[in-house]
């Protein structure tokens, strides 16, 4: 560009962008604003009824690549279906560099399709960085007051934000985005700040910095800004999980009464039948990358619905497509071997998760307990169940695998992110879990983290089982009540037990292992390694 | 070479004897680019602001320079020639009286007032509207009559005239964006080699 033309240029970008300011359109749900920022945002159908609520998605005929969307688009329906909490959700891992994930922001657009806003600082005005702080009104003084607090991390519990009015629901027990509380309602979270904990100045969104914070690092919602070129962001966060069931909550916003309702996306194909509720496709006269377009009405007090919801993208971008089966990892079991086996993929998504989806191309689903055998453990019976052909295998989870002869087994689907597997505990006994890694390279038992499901606090190995009187606390007689869950797993080798602990031994691809668990509400979560992260 | 902006009767007068066209096959040294009529870029929230999206700079002569960044199709820095109608067409839609100083804190202004009686429309029961994800167009251009410069920076410009028809100033916007992200979209654009 001639130093003229720059100039021309500069000139043109420093002109102060006039832009509409009133009308926020923000908040954790859309619609919310200033004037009712308790408002509530739910999908399209809903009327203040209970029970399933279906919602069509569907692609538009005339679209440019039409086809191209359709895996990732079925892929999205089922991420907001299954509602899984994932942290660790930020990856590198797409084919070459300068690549742009569809799938990826796909499941921010149906997000906000399906009500949801941006829990960060998405307002006219604010630019940069600073659209990482959490989303708010900027209050009397008609300024938004920006102060990063002395962590210097924005949106962040130390944020000093005046007298900006809060619009992110947040969990009243610890602010803490990067967790989900077992009931979420208006008793659990609020919008009131005056709710935050005692020692929490500003509301915490799930922004990526902030995720460091909380010690869930390369963790971001899927609502919150910002793409990356090959970056890779498919599974929701507790934060978008929690806004969707604070939304499901119903009217009275209280779980578990009647006017509750669960969210069943289908997809409806390449069509414009009138039927479809969400309606993607591209268009550049649209967008200059990617948009949502929604309509609504106020449905009961602070209440809305979605009425129309239009999703356009760019074709000049260079996307990517996501398969049905980019992960795809193979073991081999000897004949007449027992073996703790785990899900290296993630089914359920592109690849079914029954037990005929995942070992029907080696196993004739006929023989299963006669020729070979698979197995689940329930913690609370100490019992073994064997498995049926419809059954459904989760990631993390454990099961027993043997058959009667060699057998190399291949599991196909989406790559994972970290889950946190739940721990059945018990205060008099303790009890064993069989739980296994999720991922495709190994990982060093010594990263594995304990949750307290109750607060989201973490504890490493040491902390779930610390040293007390110069023993450990779950290795004494009686298990000492400090005992959360032991430090040491097991995995079986044909013969007998490994033992796994702090300071050696890998969980590799498919590898189950047993854990002692004292403490109840726990929860586990095997850190995917950094290589995980960048290998495709 | 034009060595700077002509009356627009003149530029059709060129464009219609084919003398515009002969003058535009002719090698253009960087230092003797012809005047600049528009520019087009936009930004877009979920992008980063600096260097995520096409910049389109089109001269008078009807040559045209884009640049991509590197996420784009079509990553580099690019030109092509546009055709001497669509030169004229882009010609006559910035030179009508009515592109003329458009006023975009005006256009906004009116876009704020109707959305706060949309949102209470909305309020009271009625339909409400939102877009998330928001496009800011920005256009620079230079009024050949006048010789006067104007600049557009607006946000979700189609959506907004979709929403707000009423609002004519907006709808003509629209169709100068449009006119840009098309030439942008489907001109033969051919690589200079140039690096971003």
């Amino acid at each position: 560009m001639s130093a003229i033309n720059n100039k021309f240029f500069q000139s043109a970008i420093a002109i102060s962008l006039v832009l509409p300011s009133v009308v926020s359109h923000a908040g954790s749900f859309v619609f919310s604003s200033e004037a009712i920022p308790g408002r509530i945002t739910h999908p399209n159908g809903y009327s203040g009824a209970g029970g399933a609520l279906n919602l069509k998605v569907c692609i538009r005929p005339n679209s440019p690549n039409a086809t191209n969307l359709a895996q990732s688009t079925q892929n999205v329906i089922a991420t907001w279906n299954e509602q899984k909490a994932t942290s660790s959700n930020l990856l590198n891992n797409l084919p070459t560099s300068n690549l742009v994930d569809v799938e990826s922001v796909l499941v921010h657009e149906v997000g906000h399709c399906i009500g949801l806003a941006h829990p960060n600082l998405a307002v006219n005005g604010i630019s940069g960085v600073d659209r990482n702080y959490t989303l708010t009104t900027n209050g009397a003084n008609n300024t938004f007051d920006l102060n990063s607090g002395p962590d210097g991390v924005r949106g962040s519990t130390d944020d000093n934000r005046g007298d900006d009015g809060n619009l992110h629901w947040f969990r009243i027990v610890n602010n803490n985005p990067f967790s989900l509380a077992s009931i979420v309602d208006a008793s659990t979270y609020s919008l009131n700040i005056n709710d935050l904990p005692a020692a929490h100045d500003s509301v915490a969104n799930a922004d990526r910095t902030v995720s460091g914070v909380f010690s869930a690092p390369n963790t971001e919602a899927v609502m919150q800004q910002g793409t990356s070129a090959n970056e890779v962001q498919r599974t929701l966060v507790h934060d978008d999980v929690a806004t969707l069931q604070f939304a499901r909550s119903g009217l009275d916003t209280t779980a578990g009464s009647a006017d509750d309702y669960n969210i069943n996306l289908t997809y409806g194909g390449i069509s414009n039948a009138a039927n479809c509720d969400v309606n993607l496709g591209f268009d550049n006269n649209e967008t200059g990358f990617a948009v949502c377009s929604i309509g609504g009405q106020n449905i009961a007090g602070s209440h809305a619905r979605i009425t129309t919801a239009n999703i356009y993208l760019n074709t000049g971008f260079n996307w990517h497509y996501n398969t049905d089966k980019p992960c795809s990892e193979s073991t081999t079991v000897p004949a007449n071997q027992w073996k703790m086996i785990s899900m290296p993929c993630q089914v359920g998504i592109s690849t079914p998760a029954t037990v005929t989806g995942v070992f029907g191309d080696e196993l004739a689903m006929a023989d299963l307990g006669t020729t070979w055998a698979l197995h689940s453990y329930d913690p609370n019976s100490g019992s073994y169940q064997p498995l049926t052909a419809s059954d459904e295998l989760e990631e993390g989870v454990g099961y027993w695998f043997m058959s009667l002869s060699n057998v190399t087994i291949t599991v196909e689907g989406q790559y994972n992110t970290n889950i946190d597997v739940p721990l059945v505990g018990g205060i008099t006994t303790g009890k064993w879990n069989m739980v296994g890694s999720s991922f495709r390279l190994p990982i060093p038992w010594s990263t594995a983290t304990v949750i307290k499901s109750a607060d989201g606090s973490l504890l490493d190995l040491t902390g779930a089982d610390p040293v007390v009187g110069g023993t450990g606390a779950c290795d004494q007689t009686p298990v000492h009540p400090n005992c959360a869950m032991a430090d040491t797993a097991y995995i079986y080798n044909g013969l007998s037990y490994d033992a796994l602990t702090p300071s050696s031994g890998n969980l590799n691809p498919f590898d189950a292992v047993w854990v002692y668990v004292q403490q109840p509400n726990l929860a586990l979560r095997l850190p995917m390694s950094a290589a995980e992260r960048t290998t495709q | 070479m034009i060595g700077k902006l002509l009356p627009n009767s003149v530029y059709l007068f060129l464009i219609a004897t084919g003398i515009f066209l002969n003058l535009a096959i002719v090698p253009v040294k960087a230092e003797s680019e012809p005047p600049v009529l528009i520019t087009y870029t936009y930004e877009h929230e979920l992008l980063p602001k600096q260097g995520s999206t096409p910049f389109l700079t089109i001269y008078s002569n009807g040559s045209m320079r884009a640049v991509f960044p590197s996420n784009m199709k079509l990553s580099g820095v690019r030109n092509a020639q546009l055709s001497p109608s669509a030169l004229h067409d882009l010609i006559t839609l910035i030179s009508a009286d009515t592109m003329q100083g458009l006023n975009t804190e005006t256009i906004a202004e009116e876009i704020t007032l109707r959305q706060a009686q949309q949102e209470q429309i909305g309020n009271a029961g009625g339909t409400m509207h939102a877009t998330m994800d928001s496009t800011t167009t920005i256009i620079k251009y230079q009024q050949v009559q006048s010789n006067s410069t104007t600049n557009i920076a607006l946000k979700d410009v189609t959506s907004m005239a979709s929403q707000f028809p009423e609002i004519v100033n907006l709808q003509k916007i629209k169709g100068l964006k449009n006119t840009l992200q098309n030439i942008l979209d489907t001109s033969e654009w051919v690589s200079t080699g140039g690096n971003l």
